[in-house]
């Protein structure tokens, strides 16, 4: 607000706070609709592939993380030093996660094919191994 | 000559914080970096990584799980080269006499009474659970189980093995996970981001009294959040008795399996910046109540809302990723 705060500037900035206040309770809106529509489509999309169903709820997730993001946050109208944190971290932590992908997420895994251990037993006829 | 601002707090400066709010158009002027601002957005990249180090460490040893490592009817873990023949009693209703129903079961695969009270009160409120299997290793009466559960007037059926890679949502028999209840915690969580972003808009317009109000709602949100997290907790570990595909020994703890040990850290370690939310915007609400905010002073708020806006935000990816896929 204007330091002389006259009367003209003081309906500004109340005006804008209302905006303001308006705008929050749109996201808030949005992110209502966008976790029922989430709910919803892990219910339907149960037993689909795994294209449909992660792909569809990962982009309804990273719609609402933007949401929080940019307007909670504020990311959208802070300077260009945003960069300076947002892409350092973003590089690095992708880096991190995607340097374990061979060792751990494509590795050839026998034990579906192992034979099973002689001693093994079942207790309680529960299914319970020993 | 410029006022000293109080310790722990720093202008806001000029143009006013208002200058950058969603008001819905381009010519605004960006809001100055200060040094609170930056030091808690390097704080943020920390947790970032933090996160995304649990997130991502989740995501790659759920896609190198071996194809056969939980089903409906062993425990997590189990080999079932051998047992591809088995077969399980699931029940999916107690019917009108559960205490005949109980001892039905405890009679046929000996296990304590008090478990099997467990086990069934469980299978009526997440939908089934096995109750006795048949393999190559353990001969049972499945059968003869299911038509003596009939006559009893309880539902079951008699299933065969099924295999998974990672326990399937709204699939009891491995996956004890309450997507309702969740959802609901979701839904508070956001409420609350709501709420602190009022507070702070409230301060930004010099309402303190608003100020104090949205801060408390946030705080009994927040509370709220964490109260349904331990009840959700207390009835994994605790509370209920689930089915054999989920854990060995009925109840869902880390130990169980690695499904179980990765949602706990995960939850867990969320947990613990929500509690740390909470008690920060706790003192914060305290001095609030005694004028400690003004328009020009009130950093805090702000920075506080922004660690809070973050935990939310990394709760919306949690619950699609743990619960939800």
């Amino acid at each position: 607000m204007d330091p002389t705060g006259t009367p003209t500037t003081v309906v500004v900035a109340e005006q804008q706070h209302t905006s303001h206040v308006k705008a929050y309770l749109r996201v808030f809106l949005a992110l209502l609709l966008l976790t029922l529509a989430e709910y919803i489509y892990a219910k339907v999309f149960a037993g689909s592939s795994p294209l449909v169903l992660i792909g569809g709820l990962m982009l309804l997730a990273v719609a609402k993380a933007g949401l929080v993001g940019l307007f909670f946050m504020h990311l959208l109208f802070e300077g260009r030093w945003k960069y300076l944190v947002l892409i350092p971290t973003t590089f690095l932590a992708v880096v991190t996660v995607a340097a374990l992908v061979p060792d751990i997420a494509m590795r050839a895994d026998a034990r579906a094919e192992s034979a099973p251990s002689p001693t093994s037993d079942v207790v309680g006829g529960l299914g319970i191994v020993e | 000559m410029a006022e000293t601002p109080p310790f722990g707090e720093e202008p806001t400066g000029e143009p006013h914080d208002h200058a950058h709010l969603p008001a819905g158009g381009g010519g605004h002027h960006a809001p100055p970096a200060t040094p609170g601002k930056v030091a808690l957005w390097l704080f943020l990249a920390t947790e970032v990584m933090f996160f995304t180090g649990l997130i991502g460490s989740y995501i790659v040893l759920r896609a190198g799980s071996p194809p056969a490592s939980y089903s409906t009817l062993f425990p997590p873990g189990t080999d079932l080269a051998a047992r591809q023949d088995a077969r399980g009693v699931v029940l999916t209703d107690a019917g009108p006499d559960p205490e005949a129903v109980v001892e039905l079961i405890r009679e046929a695969g000996g296990m304590p009474a008090e478990e099997v009270e467990h086990l069934v009160e469980t299978a009526g409120s997440v939908g089934s659970a096995v109750v006795l299997v048949d393999s190559a290793y353990g001969p049972a009466d499945v059968d003869g189980l299911q038509e003596a559960l009939g006559a009893a007037g309880a539902e079951a059926s008699i299933e065969g093995l099924e295999s998974f890679s990672w326990p399937e949502p709204y699939n009891g028999l491995v996956n004890p996970l309450s997507i309702d209840l969740t959802a609901l915690n979701t839904f508070i969580l956001i409420c609350s981001s709501v709420t602190m972003v009022l507070a702070l808009a409230a301060i930004q317009r010099g309402d303190k009294v608003r100020l104090s109000l949205w801060l408390l709602a946030t705080i009994v949100i927040g509370s709220t959040f964490l109260g349904i997290q331990v009840y959700e907790y207390y009835q994994l570990m605790f509370g209920h008795r689930y089915s054999v595909g989920v854990s060995a020994s009925g109840h869902f703890r880390p130990e169980a399996s690695l499904f179980a040990s990765a949602f706990f850290t995960m939850t867990g370690f969320h947990g613990a910046h929500v509690t740390g939310g909470v008690l920060a915007l706790t003192l914060i609400w305290l001095r609030s109540l005694f004028g400690g905010y003004s328009r020009e002073n009130h950093a805090a708020v702000e920075l506080a809302g922004l660690y809070w806006h973050f935990v939310d935000l990394v709760w919306i990816l949690l619950f699609t990723v743990v619960y939800l896929i």
